[in-house]
């Protein structure tokens, strides 16, 4: 059995230190993240948890199935998943 | 009449008017020459030929630039009608489809002899009804052992879910959905996602997770974009975990845990709770902030009565962090914590895991990549460093374990994942070696 207060309390303060040092560094950022391509939008959203994949694996149809699965287990705002749809029945 | 006057011819003026004529003569067959002989004819040949092929080549180009007209005229079409679609949404009302994952593998442990393992099936149904509902269910299929060590093959639904779109920001839930506590449970676990063959410890798909993997209720969920950053949520509200019983006993399969407090406490069953054991409800959520492209950091957690009275409550609280670089570097993390009332006072069971893993093809090193085009097959590889540690108030309970591993990515969603993991525990029944091998694929 190990004591876990400490292990506790430095975890939440490196959690915080960090989420605070993302928080500064963001308006710095901004900037370049204002009104992203579909592509970008794939890139920067679809890549945080797995591979790439191609446009050309599915249809216009399920791509907009699938990108309504994806926007919900995602969280994408409609506007961002609308884009990326775009983007990938426009090059399949 | 002789006017007297004679003219008088010197043989110098019969030079100079002979000279004058010769020159004369000269100067006329020059210019006849210049203006119609035989050498004007062929300049003008030639220029009458440039002119033409002037002419043929002005021709040309129109002609190809009308085709690139009318094709860029095709594509624009083609683009503006498929904008318009996805605008206007598809004419058809309904799309089915089935989406998911496989993998099998091999394990070897120490104290035990190595074995193929069958592995799991887990096709993701997909049902959709115009811009606004879609029904989705992740069914997983594998041959597991009974109670009696007699194989036999499971089912488990991982969720089964209806969502609605309400707006832009806002989407609601209404089925069995996977929580969401952390991401490594709703984001991460597919086989051809998760970067290990196995889940880090908080997760271990045994009697050992900390967390709840799914529950039925309610949830509401989307993004906020606030500047150019993002702020993510989850709610929901379930049936929560209850006391796993001999006829519902604690879930131990890949896409369910259970926490096992080594015989201190009710063991608690958290994906079984089909009919609610009490009247409160569990409570929970996620908060999330994606602050930049590639990083996102969240808080979640949750907090209902397990057992059948409703007087003792069971919660959590989960931190998680992942960063992700110019898709080649992957780094992530969770801390969890959750605590149990019992009659005997609160039990508390901690854990956390980091991984980083690193694409080698991604690497923007010139002179590694130049390396490795003497072995190109190189650039599929991905090695993966993990360390999961799960400690508890419970005497003998803790345990950690240190994995390395290495992906090799056949293509974009096949790939065979190898692990050494390295576990340690209190008891020696926690201190043992193993080697992972699996092939997953997502389609």
């Amino acid at each position: 059995m190990k004591d876990n207060t400490i292990n506790k309390s430095t975890l939440i303060i490196i959690s915080t230190a960090f989420a605070l040092l993302l928080c500064a560094a963001a308006p710095a950022t901004a900037a370049e993240t204002k009104g992203k391509s579909g592509s970008a939008l794939y890139a920067d959203n679809c890549g945080r948890c797995h591979s790439e994949r191609y446009p050309t694996e599915r249809t216009d149809k399920h791509w907009k199935t699938i990108m309504m699965h994806m926007r919900v287990r995602a969280q994408l705002t409609g506007t961002d998943a609308n884009k990326i749809l775009e983007y990938l029945t426009s090059s399949n | 009449m002789n006017t007297g006057f004679k003219r008088r011819v010197t043989p110098q003026r019969s030079f100079l008017i002979a000279g004058i004529a010769a020159l004369a003569w000269t100067f006329s067959i020059a210019v006849v020459a210049q203006a119609g002989g035989p050498g004007v004819a062929d300049t003008d040949v030639a220029i009458d030929q440039e002119i033409d092929a002037l002419k043929t080549r002005i021709e040309k180009l129109e002609s190809e630039r009308a085709e690139e007209r009318d094709s860029n005229r095709r594509e624009l079409k083609k683009l503006k009608d498929k904008v318009a679609r996805v605008g206007e949404g598809d004419k058809s009302q309904t799309d089915f489809l089935i989406t998911g994952f496989a993998q099998t593998g091999f394990r070897d442990s120490e104290g035990s002899d190595g074995s193929f393992a069958f592995g799991s099936f887990n096709p993701i149904l997909l049902a959709r009804y115009r811009d606004r509902v879609l029904f989705e269910s992740e069914i997983e299929f594998e041959v597991g052992e009974n109670i009696d060590g007699v194989a036999e093959t499971e089912t488990t639904i991982g969720y089964m879910q209806v969502d609605y779109i309400v707006n832009d920001y806002l989407t609601a839930i209404a089925g069995r959905f996977i929580l969401p506590l952390g991401t490594f449970s709703e984001k991460t676990h597919p086989a051809w996602i998760n970067k290990m063959p196995n889940g880090p410890l908080p997760y271990a798909g045994h009697d050992s997770g900390l967390l709840p993997f799914n529950d039925l209720g309610l949830q509401a969920r989307g993004a906020i974009p606030i500047g150019n950053t993002r702020v993510t949520y989850a709610a929901f509200v379930a049936n929560g975990p209850s006391v796993a019983t001999e006829t519902a006993p604690a879930a131990s399969t890949a896409l369910g845990s259970a926490q096992n407090l080594a015989g201190v406490g009710p063991q608690l069953e958290f994906n079984s709770n089909i009919s609610d054991n009490n009247s409160d409800k569990s409570f929970g959520g996620r908060l999330g902030f994606i602050p930049i492209p590639g990083v996102e950091l969240g808080i979640s957690g949750m907090k209902g009565a397990y057992d059948d009275a409703g007087n003792y409550d069971f919660s959590t609280l989960v931190l998680d962090a992942a960063l992700q670089h110019s898709g080649f570097v992957d780094l992530r993390g969770e801390w969890i914590d959750t605590n149990q009332e019992t009659d005997d006072g609160d039990i508390g069971r901690s854990g956390f895991w980091v991984q980083g893993a690193v694409k080698l093809g991604g690497i923007p090193s010139e002179p590694f990549q130049d390396a490795l085009d003497n072995v190109p097959f190189l650039r599929r590889f991905e090695p993966v460093l993990r360390y999961s540690e799960i400690n508890s108030d419970v005497q003998g309970d803790d345990r950690d374990q240190l994995s390395m591993g290495l992906n090799i990515y056949l293509t974009n969603t096949l790939l065979v994942k190898a692990s050494y993991d390295s576990n340690d525990g209190d008891d020696e029944h926690g201190k043992y070696d193993a080697f992972n091998a699996q092939v997953a694929y997502g389609f």
